[in-house]
């Protein structure tokens, strides 16, 4: 009895810290979107908004907001960028989430599962597309972009977030499919070609893993911001990582980037809820049955 | 059991998944990278016009000899070490908590994927307003614990030093990193049959020779790919850098990426920089490969 | 605050001419409906902008598109690193026509090839009478005038809090230059006052690295010779004494590391929760400072005065035209906008600018707006007393332009000053060493660029 109080006590301590660990940094910044702008510079900061002020929240979608005293606080003027920067965002990553699964899955399967000459090589080089530091190719990347007509597009950055997502994920999920319980042969038996092994047996047992893949796909490209900000900023395709950025350029605005944080964050944690009820809902994998 | 003839083989399956996205990403990378190559062998000149002018090998040898681009190797190296070092074992930790978390696992799991759907902006602006002695978060609690909450009686505590400045920002990138890390993880240790948990309850084992001899096995694999991963993010980390200290205080954070990020955009030294980033990517290389010789190598021939 | 007559302060910011110009009156007018701003073409002209007051560039822009049947196409590209996204396009040759820039920047883009000079929008004459004599120089490199008036400020006024100057005593003379100035700051530390200086030492390249050159160029000294571009700093000189008294008030503890790792918005914030008595800043913002939704100093801050010794420098942008291949009717085009948006529109008035210093308290390169009735009441309210527009006047006057900001190499030189001037601090190195350094990397930066 004591031993399962104390097991108990032990691990909500460490959910504790474990949500203190997560949450705080990114409490201490969004709480800046609910003070007024006078308040966001006070010293020291202040932990609780005990006087909440809504006005950031609507000047971060384009809309003016008159406060409890009557003082009035004006759009952003950045509120189309964010807005659009929250449409294209959405686009692209789902876009990007949906083709990387498609295309890595069966790879990473063919990784984890098979062994084969040149495996390691191909590997390595899977590996290495993305150890090159995006500073060095920026300029001849969009210098490419302009000669294929790209830049500013949403099609061009789908391209190049999959350069990035379909490597790391491929690498991600290899380690995945190998601990899986070996049921080819079981499956050959059975009469499935090699494909359908794949497609009926195997995916449904992975269902953790690639739940995994695609939030992690799905947050890469939601969060991508070098590349973006080269080839789509000022255009029509900006995703939100560039629009948050300008809020903290000449005068200071803690309380709309702050808000603009909230956005950037809300949609990326309701896909991850979303989707990692998917992750392991099963306890055992035992699919021999 | 008899096994059946194939139309592929294994391997031939495999080359079919793979070559063409290999190729793909080949196409893709090929013209940057080589145009990368040819800048870093450029000197790039604007005194009457945007001109290049070939150097040979003095941009690659200007570098060597720089003391910054040493000092910025230095910070490098310690940065991605500790980065490595927390994100695998903060992952590690909080993938072990998910798997018991029992009912709570997916709003456990919802908060602790929050700091991965932070961009890197965010993150950065995010850590800076913690550290910092004005806006953060060691100057509030103390003063809330003194009682001193006027401008004028407060004490100002800054966790910015230049010092530690380094620890401070990987610790910061491993809260963005732990997340994937502690997701991958776990998927794997669902995968543990809770069988092998009941037989080491009947050896009696403790918990920590259960840690050992049954979670850690099956994970051996996917620590391996994560250590490499979470070394390549943190060797390519540029905007979180940036925007937490600029690369300070002074250049006490300048990485290599913030270096080659300085001169080839503010001081349009172009070939230096393609030169310097190619220094970067065999650091970045070789380390992967010691690490795969080191480690990996063993875990694919068991 | 000295009282400046309204004459002596034009003469001094050179207004030669002996007829002073009539604003809004007819004469004007005429000039300015004689030239022709609309489009002669359907093509579209590019705009790119920096994330300032978008909005109110969109605004400017629709009007233009709205009133004189044009076709720009405005977007802001909403990242702080503007110069590097621009330069990244020119290279690449995007569809690029009016940028912003600041004048060491485009210095450099002209020397590259990217931009083209402005001397030839519609207009020109009446536009480069129009500038006051430094506005002009600033603006100008080897007699071609880079671009037209976008703002100008003050980079490195010292901006003062009164309640904390009340307190502490020194609320009476203030200190006439950079001597007396630090004396008073380390009095003061040593009587025990704390948060008395919120230095312009954050870490991007118009930081820690303006902070130094204004200071020598203040105290009377210069980074290179104008014609010769010799190295000129000397630790006896102006370089030596700023980065002595550097070297004491960060020894003092009055500055904390950290600031070395800040960026602009930090220190903004900084001063506007009233915690410091002294802070170097840009000129427009006192607008932030005096706003009472914005700052915890509001109605409070001043600043000091010009008494014989410049504060900090002339800070400014242009609208820049790019220099990429265009058809003959776009090329007039962007420069008829270029015209219309940098300086006066089809109905003779310079609306740009005089919203730029109505709403934002940006100065104007323009005498035009810089003397009208309008300007004077809207930068009146963001400033606390009577005789502050004339100050402000004065001191924006005698702000000088870095010397080195006329070289191609003006980023590289800032970018070496933010590491050097940053371990000099941090590290307590000697003076005469990093006088020594400075002066080499100038020489060879200098060889490298075939100049002197």
């Amino acid at each position: 009895m004591a031993r399962r109080l104390w097991r108990c006590a032990g691990n909500s301590f460490s959910v504790t810290v474990a949500v203190v660990w997560t949450l705080l940094p990114i409490y201490w910044t969004l709480k800046t979107a609910l003070f007024a702008p006078v308040e966001a510079v006070a010293f020291p900061a202040p932990i609780l908004p005990l006087h909440p002020h809504l006005a950031a929240f609507f000047n971060i979608f384009g809309f003016g907001f008159t406060d409890a005293n009557g003082t009035y606080f004006m759009p952003a003027g950045q509120a189309p960028q964010v807005i659009n920067g929250l449409v294209n965002s959405l686009i692209v990553a789902t876009a990007v989430t949906v083709i990387t699964l498609v295309i890595v899955v069966p790879l990473a399967y063919a990784f984890g599962r098979f062994s084969f000459r040149g495996k390691t090589a191909l590997l390595m080089a899977i590996l290495f597309s993305v150890a090159v530091p995006p500073v060095s190719t920026l300029i001849p990347f969009y210098i490419l972009f302009i000669q294929l007509g790209l830049t500013g597009t949403r099609f061009g950055l789908v391209i190049v977030n999959l350069t990035v997502t379909v490597p790391f994920v491929t690498w991600m999920l290899i380690g995945y499919f190998r601990n899986l319980p070996p049921v080819e042969r079981l499956a050959q038996i059975d009469g499935f070609s090699r494909l359908g092994t794949l497609l009926r047996v195997v995916i449904p047992m992975a269902r953790s893993g690639i739940a995994v893949a695609a939030v992690v796909s799905f947050l890469f490209a939601w969060n991508e911001f070098v590349f973006a900000t080269q080839l789509v900023n000022g255009t029509d395709a900006a995703t939100l990582p560039t629009a948050v950025s300008g809020f903290l350029f000449l005068q200071p605005q803690p309380g709309l980037l702050s808000a603009s944080l909230w956005i950037s964050i809300v949609p990326a944690a309701l896909v991850a809820y979303y989707l990692q009820r998917h992750i392991a809902s099963l306890g055992m994998v035992d699919a021999i049955h | 059991m008899k096994k059946y003839r194939r139309e592929l083989s294994n391997g031939q399956f495999a080359l079919l998944l793979s070559v063409p996205v290999i190729a793909f990403l080949v196409m893709v990378m090929i013209y940057p990278m080589g145009y990368a190559i040819w800048l870093s062998f450029q000197e790039v000149s604007f005194f009457g016009g945007f001109r290049t002018s070939y150097a040979g090998f003095a941009n690659y040898q200007e570098a060597l000899l720089s003391r910054d681009f040493w000092w910025s190797t230095l910070v490098t190296v310690r940065f991605v070490l500790l980065s490595v070092v927390l994100s695998i074992g903060i992952g590690l930790a909080l993938a072990m908590l998910m798997d018991r978390a029992g009912k709570w696992r997916s709003l456990l799991g919802t908060i602790i994927i929050l700091p991965w759907s932070v961009s890197l902006y965010g993150a950065g602006v995010m850590w800076a307003y913690l550290a910092r002695g004005q806006t953060g978060v060691a100057s509030s609690l103390v003063n809330l614990i003194l009682g001193t909450n006027t401008a004028e009686t407060a004490t100002e505590i800054s966790l910015i030093s230049g010092r530690h400045i380094v620890d401070l920002l990987a610790l910061g990138n491993a809260w963005n990193i732990a997340p994937l890390v502690a997701f991958f993880l776990l998927a794997s240790l669902k995968t543990i049959p809770s069988r092998l948990y009941d037989l080491a309850g009947l050896d009696q084992l403790t918990a920590w020779e259960r840690f050992v001899h049954v979670t850690l096995p099956p994970l051996h694999y996917s620590l391996f790919v994560f250590t490499s991963i979470a070394m390549i993010l943190s060797m390519k980390q540029l905007d979180f850098i940036y925007v937490m200290s600029a690369g300070g205080p002074g250049d006490a954070s300048s990485t290599l990426t913030y270096r080659l990020y300085e001169l080839a955009f503010r001081q349009s030294n172009y070939g230096l920089s393609a030169a310097m980033s190619f220094y970067l990517l065999f650091l970045t290389i070789g380390s992967a490969l010691a690490l795969h010789v080191l480690w990996g190598r063993k875990l694919e021939n068991p | 605050m000295t009282n400046i007559d309204r004459r002596t302060l034009l003469k001094v910011m050179g207004a030669t001419s002996l007829t002073p110009l009539v604003i809004g009156g007819s004469a004007n007018r005429a000039l300015a409906e004689g030239v022709e701003l609309k489009p002669t073409s359907t093509e579209t002209v590019y705009f790119r902008g920096w994330p300032f007051k978008p909005e109110v560039v969109a605004d400017n822009v629709n009007r233009y598109n709205s009133e004189e049947g044009g076709h720009v196409d405005y977007q802001t590209v909403t990242h702080g690193d503007y110069p590097t996204l621009m330069e990244k396009s020119l290279i690449a040759g995007d569809k690029l026509d009016i940028i912003y820039g600041n004048p060491p920047t485009a210095v450099r883009f002209l020397e590259a090839g990217w931009i083209a000079p402005a001397d030839d929008v519609p207009n020109i004459e009446q536009i480069k009478a129009d500038m006051y004599d430094n506005a002009r120089n600033a603006f100008t490199y080897k007699d071609k005038l880079l671009g037209l008036s976008y703002f100008l400020a003050i980079r490195g006024l010292v901006v003062v809090n009164t309640e904390k100057q009340k307190e502490l005593g020194v609320d009476g003379a203030q200190p006439k230059n950079w001597d007396e100035f630090y004396a008073q700051l380390l009095d003061l530390a040593k009587k025990g006052g704390k948060d008395l200086y919120m230095p312009h030492w954050f870490n991007e390249f118009y930081g820690i690295s303006w902070a130094f050159i204004w200071e020598v160029i203040n105290r009377g000294g210069a980074q290179i010779d104008p014609k010769t571009f010799a190295p000129q700093l000397t630790v006896d000189g102006a370089g030596g004494k700023t980065l002595a008294a550097w070297k004491a008030i960060y020894n003092a503890g009055l500055v904390k590391e950290e600031v070395l790792s800040f960026n602009e918005a930090a220190i903004v914030d900084a001063f506007s929760s009233g915690r410091y008595l002294y802070s170097t800043q840009a000129s427009y913002n006192l607008a932030v400072f005096n706003d009472p939704a914005k700052s915890k100093v509001a109605g409070k801050t001043r600043f000091l005065p010009y008494q014989g010794q410049s504060w900090g420098l002339l800070d400014s942008a242009m609208y820049i035209k790019s220099a990429r291949k265009r058809s003959a009717a776009l090329d007039v085009d962007v420069g008829r906008f270029q015209s219309w948006y940098g300086y006066k529109d089809q109905t003779g008035k310079v609306a740009v600018g005089q919203r730029w210093a109505e709403n934002s308290m940006l100065f104007s390169a323009y005498k035009t707006v810089m003397e009208s009735e309008t300007t004077k009441a809207a930068f009146k309210k963001n400033l606390v007393a009577d005789g502050d527009f004339d100050a402000l006047l004065a001191v924006n006057a005698k702000a000088p332009h870095p010397d080195t900001w006329k070289t191609v190499y003006a980023e590289e030189y800032n970018t070496y000053l933010r590491n050097r001037l940053g371990q000099f601090l941090r590290n307590d190195e000697a003076v005469e060493k990093v006088i020594g350094d400075i002066n080499a990397q100038l020489a060879s930066l200098n060889k490298k660029y075939k100049l002197g």
